[in-house]
């Protein structure tokens, strides 16, 4: 289920100038008190309901729950009682009112605008300012209205009414100007043939649809032929997404011989041109180096190239593109009997266009690597126990010794290494190196040793390599941290040197590199350093959405300091939560309204599609939940919660979200048998919808039990009161623990055994989604939710028994078994690390610190949330509160009790570490000692290599260079450890 | 290989190839929607078989605003070339060529006299690029950008603004042969 669009920015409001001054002043200085007392007089004087509505919007912006619903009750008694507003700015300040509370405005204020609409039709300011504020808000049912003034019954066949309006359209395309009748409006621009075909495809059947683009008038080529690109290339695609091949076929035919007979008109013309016959001749004389006649000649071919009308600019285009070319060659092989003519058909028109001086290099690539995708995949792949010389070797060799001086050729041999077999991949590298032997040209020599270097690189994967022989990613750690878990350290800390030193020497290495060494100085708890080097990305504004979590996942976990110093606009998820506010609430809606005025009714559904999408992004959801995490650390308790957020607040775990991350940056071609790059080197599992709302769900119940009323409320009937917030807090925790329970896929009580065995599986494959510390602390806040429910319900709502209070013991023991079981898993030092390097796993297992940090605080403040409500209960029902809480305040002080043991080890972690960051001394020495000393064992894998790898880093590294390295980490450490020191725990 | 067609706003999430280029801004999501809403075929897209975005052209149509009609520096309607960018690894495939005929061909259905640019005057492989497609220099102006690359002393760096003619021009009324030599400042540039 899609989430629902994030309701746009309230729209500013101005009150009319005839009111009194004092009452403009007020509103517009946002005394809102003030400026609803005032709003008051002024409608008790005058009857105006204008100023009632000046009242109500006023008072909206209250805190106060019953002001601040005002506007929402106001409309809905207005819909109930029919009551049609004929003022707009009236109008205008009832969608204000109800701006912060959840209203759905197509059965609300839309229709308070629809009705004011049909009442005053002549009066357009106002219709059009309505009309506005529906496309504003996204009520496209009641803007629809507004523009045709359909009746209500339309409403329902809305669709199909808007299909037949656009196929009438469509179909008038042909009608005569001139007629003195006032006719609809045909469909004419790009843009509403787009919309147009939008509509049909999604409303009418894939059989009808293909039906019509099989008739001439509605087929791709009509589209191609009025020059329209984006219509032919969405109904050429819907034909390939039903296999219409022999469709297909045809219309790729056509494209090809009528660019082919374009190209020959030109070729001719330009060859019979005078010009560019004797600047041919002087070229062939002069050699091809004299770059003026080369000039001169392009110049001439120019003008000689008879101009080309615009339906044949799109056919050429049209056959020059790999879409088409796709599309064809699909053809061709669900046809096999075409295939012979869909070669020829492509020979002919390469001839044609070399021939006019039109063959474009993309063009001419597109050809050549699709011609050798053909050779590699019908060529027979080696015998096992071949050399690998096979025709697809060769075929291959040919062409990167063809392409050497092409930024892509190093890419485009990699895609095709990745279908060979092993001793293929041995026979092409020696075979590309026995040819640069025997290269005359230097250049050529040189450019062809530096490709089966890279070649050689990119397939040994460097540093991913040492990375995968390090062990990250081979099993999934158990109770650990991150990826570093099962890891040989000293393999790690190798390629992470050997990156960083690549880097020092060539400051241009590409994206990858870099990127790859930010997410393993990540790993090793190097946030500063890590930071650094993202930052010469410069990821921002638009691309946060695709890039940021690459950088934020779990950084406030990691790095509590990034979000402790400096203001808290500086932490490093405010410009994500700028970004999508900014995109969402204001800009879309605003960019909607302009294409509105420009007709570019194309653009308005592609950038609703965009809202959707970035409404339910892992990126958006993330900054949220990672801010608030950052923040508790450093003021404890948060103000604002969840609900008071537009970006989140609609979010149910029944919506889905994605993560929108660009992992095209890593390009670094995977083998399918081995994790992918992504996922090897994120700090824990890649981010998903599941583990984005469990961080909601988290924030949500830490909002229930933080929540503390203001000291100036003092209702009347206390106990009353009292009763309604815990029946409002049993239902929220209730929700909550079930929320949870389902995203965990936790309890298997009253299943059968085969269904207890199903859910078992789904619970192992949910907790990949999730670090071991996650794991925990979301299942602490699972049982949290639960006890709060449960004791909510058998203490303060209903009479307790001794059955429902050993059942809630019973929930409390779990709560507290739960935090010494993951602060043992916190204390736990791997197996894998050496004793020397002890201090190596206290920095990589920060998250670890951090989630436990954060399960003590959901416990810290579950137990004041009970102490509290209980001491209501003493002061309403002092009686009851006796026999019914007498148990309860022992059990939670074993909570707290719990709490302060896991933060008391958090502690002397933390000065641990800060202590030997500190007092160690030769502290460089250590670290380099680390990487390039002997750390075999006589029970390790392969003790010979790992030998030999250090003592060959320590060649290739100069001394220096380790030394400043060991210098850079020990400080990102201290950094980081500063930050942690300055952690709150209440 | 690649791929053209029209910009979508889903694009964005798949700009990292042409934007982790240093030389290659990345703007507000409001800068490229604005593009996309008012003027969607001047904005093109080329595309790699992964879906990767790896060049794109963004461009408008436009005149002067109408309180610059009697003004000698006014642009009648035409199109401007905002940006146009190609990520390394595709670049002399031909693509930042193709881009540009595409929105040549969008300036043409737009009725657009020419179609414009603004390019550093240090930038010789852009302006002999654009030169090869037939544009020229239409006039220099002044310190048009903030900073100068070869001297970080100096005042900013002066912009070389080029035309090519659309078909509707047909006596080549607004452009110039000696352009470089027609001076103006930053503020006579709408």
């Amino acid at each position: 289920m899609k989430p629902p669009l994030i309701p746009p920015t309230p729209r500013h409001i101005n009150l009319k100038p005839t009111g009194p001054v004092s009452l403009l002043t007020a509103f517009a200085e946002e005394q809102w008190t003030n400026s609803a007392n005032l709003a008051k007089q002024r409608y008790r004087t005058t009857k105006d309901p204008y100023y009632l509505a000046v009242e109500i919007a006023a008072r909206s912006q209250s805190d106060n729950v019953a002001d601040r619903n005002a506007g929402k009750v106001a409309v809905e008694s207005m819909i109930k009682d029919n009551v049609t507003v004929t003022d707009a700015d009236t109008l205008d300040l009832y969608e204000f009112a109800c701006a912060r509370t959840d209203i759905k405005y197509s059965e609300t204020i839309g229709v308070l605008r629809a009705r004011l609409v049909k009442a005053v039709p002549k009066d357009q300011k106002s219709c059009t300012r309505c009309f506005d504020a529906c496309v504003w808000n996204s009520d496209w049912k009641n803007a629809q209205q507004l523009c045709d003034e359909c009746p209500e019954a339309s409403k329902k066949i809305f669709g199909a009414l808007a299909k037949a309006q656009a196929d009438k359209a469509f179909d008038l395309r042909a009608a005569t100007p001139g007629n003195d009748q006032p006719v609809d409006r045909p469909i004419g621009s790009e843009s509403e043939a787009w919309l147009w075909l939008n509509i049909r495809i999604s409303s009418c059947s894939p059989k009808e649809n293909l039906e019509l683009f099989r008739k001439p008038e509605f087929s791709p080529l009509a589209f191609l032929k009025a020059g329209q690109q984006e219509p032919y290339w969405i109904a050429l695609s819907y034909l390939q997404t039903y296999h219409a091949w022999e469709d297909i076929f045809q219309i790729g035919k056509e494209i090809f011989e009528e660019a082919t007979r374009i190209a020959q008109k030109e070729a001719s013309a330009i060859e019979e041109d005078e010009k560019v016959i004797s600047l041919r001749k002087l070229a062939e004389t002069e050699g091809k180096e004299n770059s003026s006649v080369k000039k001169d000649l392009t110049r001439a071919i120019a003008k000689a190239r008879p101009p080309r009308s615009l339906k044949d600019q799109s056919y050429i285009s049209a056959s020059c593109e790999y879409g088409l070319f796709i599309a064809i060659f699909g053809a061709a092989k669900a046809q096999p009997d075409k295939k012979r003519q869909v070669r020829q058909l492509v020979d002919k028109l390469i001839k044609a266009l070399t021939r006019a001086e039109s063959m474009r290099p993309i063009f001419q690539r597109t050809h050549d690597i699709l011609s050798l995708s053909i050779l590699i995949a019908r060529g027979s792949p080696a015998d096992p126990k071949s050399d690998g010389y096979t025709t697809r070797v060769a075929n291959l060799t040919n062409h990167v010794v063809q392409h050497y001086n092409e930024s892509r050729c190093v890419n485009e041999a990699l895609t095709f290494i990745s279908e060979l077999t092993k001793s293929e991949v041995i026979a092409f590298v020696t075979s590309l190196c026995a040819t640069t032997v025997k290269c005359d040209d230097i250049l050529q020599r040189f450019m062809l040793t530096s490709l089966t270097l890279r070649i050689r690189y990119a397939m040994a994967m460097g540093a991913v390599c040492l990375l995968r022989l390090a062990g990250i990613g081979t099993e999934s750690p158990p109770m650990g941290t991150n990826s570093l878990y099962y890891a040989n350290i000293q393999l790690f800390l190798q390629a992470v040197i050997w990156l960083d030193s690549c880097l020092v020497m060539s400051p241009s290495v590409s994206n990858t590199h870099r990127l790859l060494l930010v997410k393993l100085y990540l790993l090793m708890g190097c946030v500063s350093r890590a930071r650094t080097l993202w930052d010469r990305f410069d990821v921002k504004n638009a691309l946060l959405d695709s890039l940021g979590l690459l950088f934020i996942d779990r950084i406030s976990s990691i790095a509590p300091g990034l979000f402790i110093s400096g203001p808290s606009r500086d932490n490093p998820v405010q410009p994500f939560l700028v970004h999508f506010t900014r995109g969402l609430m204001t800009t879309i809606p605003k960019k909607i309204m302009e294409a509105l005025e420009m007709g570019t009714y194309s653009s308005i559904q592609e950038m609703i599609r965009h809202a959707e999408k970035q409404t339910s992004s892992c990126t958006l959801v993330m900054a949220v939940v990672e801010e608030r995490r950052g923040l508790r650390m450093k003021a404890g308790k948060i103000e604002v919660p969840i609900e008071d957020l537009p970006l989140v607040r609609n979010l149910i775990p029944g919506h889905v979200i994605r993560d929108n991350t660009d992992y095209g940056i890593f390009a670094v071609p995977d083998s399918e048998s081995v994790q992918s790059l992504p996922s090897l080197v994120h700090y824990g599992p890649l981010p998903t919808g599941g583990r984005a709302h469990a961080g909601l769900i988290a924030e949500r119940f830490l909002d229930l039990v933080c929540y503390v009323q203001p000291k100036e409320y003092k209702p009347s009937k206390a106990g009353q009161i009292a009763q309604l917030d815990w029946k409002y807090a049993s239902a929220t925790s209730s929700h909550l623990e079930e929320e949870m329970r389902g995203l965990l896929a936790l309890g298997d009580k009253g299943l059968l055994d085969q269904e207890k065995v199903n859910a078992a599986k789904l619970r192992d494959s949910v907790r990949g989604n999730y670090t071991m510390p996650e794991y925990w602390y979301y299942g602490i806040i699972w049982r949290l939710a639960n006890a709060v429910r449960s004791i909510l319900g058998h203490g303060f709502l209903s009479t307790s028994t001794n059955e429902t209070r050993e059942f809630d013991r019973f929930l409390i023991k779990g709560i507290i078994n739960n935090l010494e079981d993951q602060t043992q898993d916190f204390l736990e030092v791997p197996e894998n690390i050496h004793s020397k390097i002890y201090a190596f796993h206290g920095f990589a297992a920060l998250h670890a610190m951090g989630m436990l940090r954060e399960s003590i605080l959901a416990v810290k403040y579950t137990t004041n949330y009970l102490t509290s409500i209980s001491e209501k209960l003493k002061n309403t029902d002092k009686a009851r509160a006796n026999t019914e809480l007498a148990w309860l305040a022992p059990e939670l002080k074993k909570m707290n009790a719990a709490a302060a043991e896991s933060e008391n080890k958090i502690k002397a972690r933390i000065k641990l570490l800060k202590d030997y960051l500190s007092n160690v001394d030769g502290w460089r020495d250590r670290l380099c000692d680390w990487v390039f000393g002997d750390y075999t064992t006589a029970y390790d894998k392969d003790p010979e290599f790992k030998q030999e790898v250090a003592s060959k880093m320590k060649a290739v590294i100069p001394k220096a260079n380790g030394e400043l390295w060991a210098d850079k980490v020990g400080e990102s450490w201290r950094e980081l450890m500063n930050g942690w020191a300055a952690v709150r725990f209440d | 290989m690649a791929s053209f067609r029209r910009f979508r706003p889903d694009d964005l999430d798949k700009f990292s190839k042409c934007n982790l280029d240093p030389l290659t801004e990345t703007y507000d999501l409001s800068f490229y929607l604005q593009y996309f809403a008012k003027w969607p075929s001047l904005f093109q897209v080329a595309e790699d078989p992964n879906g990767n975005i790896i060049g794109y052209i963004m461009g408008k149509l436009e005149s002067s605003p109408d309180y610059f009609q009697y003004s000698e520096h006014y642009l009648p309607w035409h199109a401007h070339i905002t940006a146009l960018t190609v990520a390394p690894e595709a670049r002399r495939l031909g693509i930042g060529k193709i881009l540009t005929e595409n929105l040549e061909v969008a300036a043409e259905a737009g009725d657009a006299w020419f179609v414009d640019l603004f390019v550093r005057k240090s930038n010789t492989r852009a302006i002999n690029f654009y030169e090869s497609m037939g544009y020229s220099v239409y006039r220099v102006v002044k310190d048009y950008y903030g900073d100068n690359v070869n001297d970080p002393t100096a005042h900013g760096e002066d912009a070389y603004d080029m035309r090519k003619p659309m078909s509707r021009d047909k006596t080549l009324k607004h452009i110039r042969e000696d352009g470089r030599n027609h001076d103006v400042q930053p503020e006579d540039v709408f």
